[in-house]
């Protein structure tokens, strides 16, 4: 049992943290453009 | 840089793959193997929109999971390699980030309490919570269907019409019906 929820834990964390690293990857990408659109 | 979204009947073809591609992972000896890629196409077409690199960045973890799990010889990389596929794929915010690792989460839960209760249950359910949680992240649409009906078509090409045809019309009698409301609701202006 506590393996599983060891495992649902990891899942959610890995869906976390690489979601967060995206979202700032598309940000950087986005301020990027903005700065050279000015 | 964008795609251009696809019709509607594609993107119903494309869910049926995505439902035949479910059905091998669910029920072959092998078909784990193909977790992570069924994660990324899920997600690339639940997304709202994406771009060339998350599309890519997308398929290499569908692809990279496997690999992984053949070099360490262990089947975590397999399982790892779903959200990773997904969150790449599909999370284009913070809210949508914390909404993917919810969904997965509450899927998860549900698998749990699922297989102390039936396993066989458990393992049909999984494709299940993943589309419609990635549904939830991201556009939902009524092209989904589609799934049902590649579920219902992989059923009948391995000779088990009892569940294919069934199946097969459900997914398409949904798909015609949500667009009827559709319709109707742009009728009436609602």
């Amino acid at each position: 049992m506590p393996v599983d929820l060891l495992a649902i834990l990891a899942v959610v964390l890995i869906a976390l943290a690489v979601g967060l690293w995206r979202t700032r990857h598309e940000r950087a990408a986005a301020r990027a453009a903005r700065a050279e659109q000015d | 840089m964008a795609f251009s979204q696809p019709g509607s009947l594609v993107r119903f073809w494309l869910w049926a793959s995505v439902g035949v591609v479910a059905i091998f992972g669910t029920f072959t000896y092998a078909g784990a193997f193909v977790w992570p890629l069924l994660g990324a196409g899920i997600g690339l077409l639940a997304a709202r929109s994406f771009s060339r690199m998350s599309a890519l960045a997308a398929s290499v973890a569908g692809l990279a999971g496997p690999a992984l799990a053949v070099a360490l010889s262990s089947p975590w990389p397999l399982v790892a390699a779903i959200p990773v596929a997904l969150a790449l794929a599909l999370v284009r915010s913070r809210r949508e980030a914390a909404m993917l690792a919810g969904a997965l989460g509450l899927a998860c839960l549900v698998l749990l309490a699922l297989r102390s209760a039936e396993v066989m249950a458990a393992v049909i359910f999984a494709p299940v919570l993943l589309v419609l949680g990635a549904l939830a992240v991201g556009r939902p649409q009524r092209e989904a269907a589609g799934a049902i009906t590649g579920a219902g078509l992989a059923f009948f090409a391995v000779g088990a019409p009892e569940p294919g045809i069934p199946l097969t019309l459900a997914g398409a009698v949904l798909m015609v019906a949500l667009g009827l409301r559709r319709r109707r609701l742009a009728m009436t202006g609602a």
